[in-house]
């Protein structure tokens, strides 16, 4: 087995090994396109996930970067060369799909061989156990693929995918098939052998817990559009619009009037994350809040509450504004408690806010 | 384009034997006269009649086959004549067993186009029991009779042992 080079934390810098520029599909004419001008650039060893709700458009990107679709305009380059018409077979991009395509006539060992097309026929399958020990299934080479479980049929179907020894790794959906026990542990092995193998991979889902743990930037996408793209902890902190707020978790959205680095709102002045000025929608996670009993006849309502083991989930009300808030598991409110919400972090100016107001 | 293909191949199958059959003796006497008398206008003949009946397994497997699997193949460095023989063939080989169990079964019992488009001298199985039994002699007719029974009955546990293989 080969050497891996060391872990990669960040994507390196320099030309991206993929670029998609201004890619557009539309299947009917009449309709809207499915996939409405994307554009975006990965690096190698990075994990992109782009995330989004169903008919968004991230599975038809992605079969587009493929090459099972081809784009009505745009174009798809692996590193500097322009792919957008190039067949799939020759594009060195690997593909692991949501129902795992293995062969059934072929055995596991097969399977992986069969994707060794640049070695002798010879060592193929001697390197298909080397493949298949890689995910602890080594002994089970001979078996058929419909004698294994769901996730072992995905580990199979995801190394017979690094065995073609492909520029970029695609994934569709890979965690849906399985059981939410599963999904947690088979998402962690699944990165740190990206890691390990330091692979390059597009991961499609409408899972965000998926996109955040598994991706080192995340793409959100609706209505065919990529609305941003950034790493994890910077999309769900500083998204760009009201849906990409609410799409990545809870949050209360207030609209205010903001001066400078504060914003006057329903809560009281509240301190911003950048400079603004007029009106303006915020998104302030439920964990940036804070309750504190209050006797006030203007304090908010427990209306709900939610045990979630290392927190509570608290529904609030205040007049005709509903907020939610997660608290740590001591002290707990009972629901009728009058409390006053406290901001305790910076609320994020949604610069993309032109939707009405909604609330949680 | 695919479609028009698939349809007209059961128009073949929708003639009664009989029309077709004769459809083909004139071909042969008017236009394309080398036919005329030979084995390839009786096969051309048979396979006019089970084009469509032999397309049924197939199809049903072709239609089951996930296009995954093909995606698979091509995603893997594979072209499309290496993923036909590869991937797409494996999967249709039983069904192609099974295609061929239909078709004998209907030539071997099949009677007007035998009649009509054989070569002097051709028989099958079936024509010989029609032509003994029209003359009276049942007791030469049986054994052929017997024949067509037992052939027949291996194709249909040829097909009803590939049905039960699904499961």
């Amino acid at each position: 087995m080969r050497e891996y080079p060391p872990i990669h934390s960040t994507p390196s810098a320099g030309t991206p090994l993929l670029s998609t520029r201004h890619l557009v599909r539309r299947f009917r004419d009449a309709d809207r396109p499915a996939v409405d001008d994307v554009s975006f650039d990965l690096y190698r060893g990075e994990i992109l996930a782009l995330l989004g709700p169903s008919g968004c458009g991230k599975t038809t990107t992605l079969r587009m970067i493929a090459g099972f679709e081809t784009p009505d305009s745009g174009s798809v380059f692996l590193g500097e060369r322009d792919i957008t018409r190039l067949p799939t077979q020759k594009r060195r991009i690997g593909m692991v799909f949501q129902d795992y395509a293995l062969f059934p006539h072929m055995t596991l060992a097969e399977n992986v061989a069969f994707a060794m097309t640049h070695l002798p026929r010879k060592q193929r399958h001697t390197r298909a156990l080397e493949w298949l020990a890689l995910v602890n299934m080594a002994e089970l080479g001979e078996r058929f693929p419909e004698e294994l479980s769901g996730g072992q049929q995905q580990r199979v179907a995801l190394v017979r995918t690094l065995a073609a020894e492909p520029e970029l790794v695609l994934l569709d959906e890979p965690f849906s098939n399985l059981d939410a026990s599963l999904r947690e542990r088979t998402r962690k092995e699944m990165r740190e052998l990206f890691k390990k193998t330091d692979t390059t991979v597009i991961l499609v889902t409408h899972d965000q817990a998926e996109a955040m743990t598994m991706a080192d930037r995340i793409g959100v996408m609706r209505q065919g559009q990529l609305l941003q793209v950034g790493p994890p902890q910077a999309v769900y902190r500083e998204p760009a619009d009201t849906f990409v707020a609410e799409f990545l978790g809870h949050t209360n959205l207030l609209e205010g009037e903001a001066e400078g680095l504060s914003a006057s709102t329903a809560l009281g002045p509240i301190a911003l994350n950048t400079q603004a000025h007029g009106p303006v929608t915020l998104s302030l996670r439920p964990e940036d809040l804070a309750l504190v009993r209050s006797e006030d006849p203007d304090s908010a309502i427990v209306v709900n509450r939610e045990f979630r083991g290392h927190d509570y989930f608290y529904l609030l009300a205040r007049g005709e504004s509903r907020y939610c808030a997660i608290i740590p598991n001591h002290d707990p409110l009972e629901v009728g408690a009058r409390v006053r919400l406290q901001t305790s972090r910076q609320a994020s100016v949604l610069p993309g806010a032109g939707q009405p107001w909604t609330q949680h | 384009m695919a479609n028009a293909v698939e349809r007209s191949a059961y128009i073949g199958y929708a003639i009664p034997p009989l029309t077709l059959a004769l459809a083909l003796v004139f071909l042969a006497l008017n236009t394309v006269t080398v036919l005329y008398q030979t084995l390839a206008l009786l096969i051309l003949g048979w396979a006019l009649a089970t084009v469509a009946l032999a397309m049924g397994p197939l199809r049903s497997t072709l239609m089951q086959m996930r296009p995954s699997m093909e995606e698979a193949a091509h995603s893997l460095g594979h072209g499309p004549i290496n993923t036909f023989f590869s991937v797409v063939f494996p999967h249709l080989r039983k069904s192609i067993l099974a295609a061929l169990a239909l078709v004998f079964l209907f030539c071997m019992k099949e009677l007007p186009i035998t009649f009509l488009l054989a070569p002097t001298g051709y028989t099958t199985l079936a024509v010989t029991v029609f032509s003994r039994t029209s003359e009276g002699m049942m007791a030469e007719a049986a054994p052929f009779a017997a024949a067509i029974m037992l052939f027949s009955g291996l194709s249909v546990a040829l097909i009803l042992n590939r049905e039960g293989d699904r499961h």
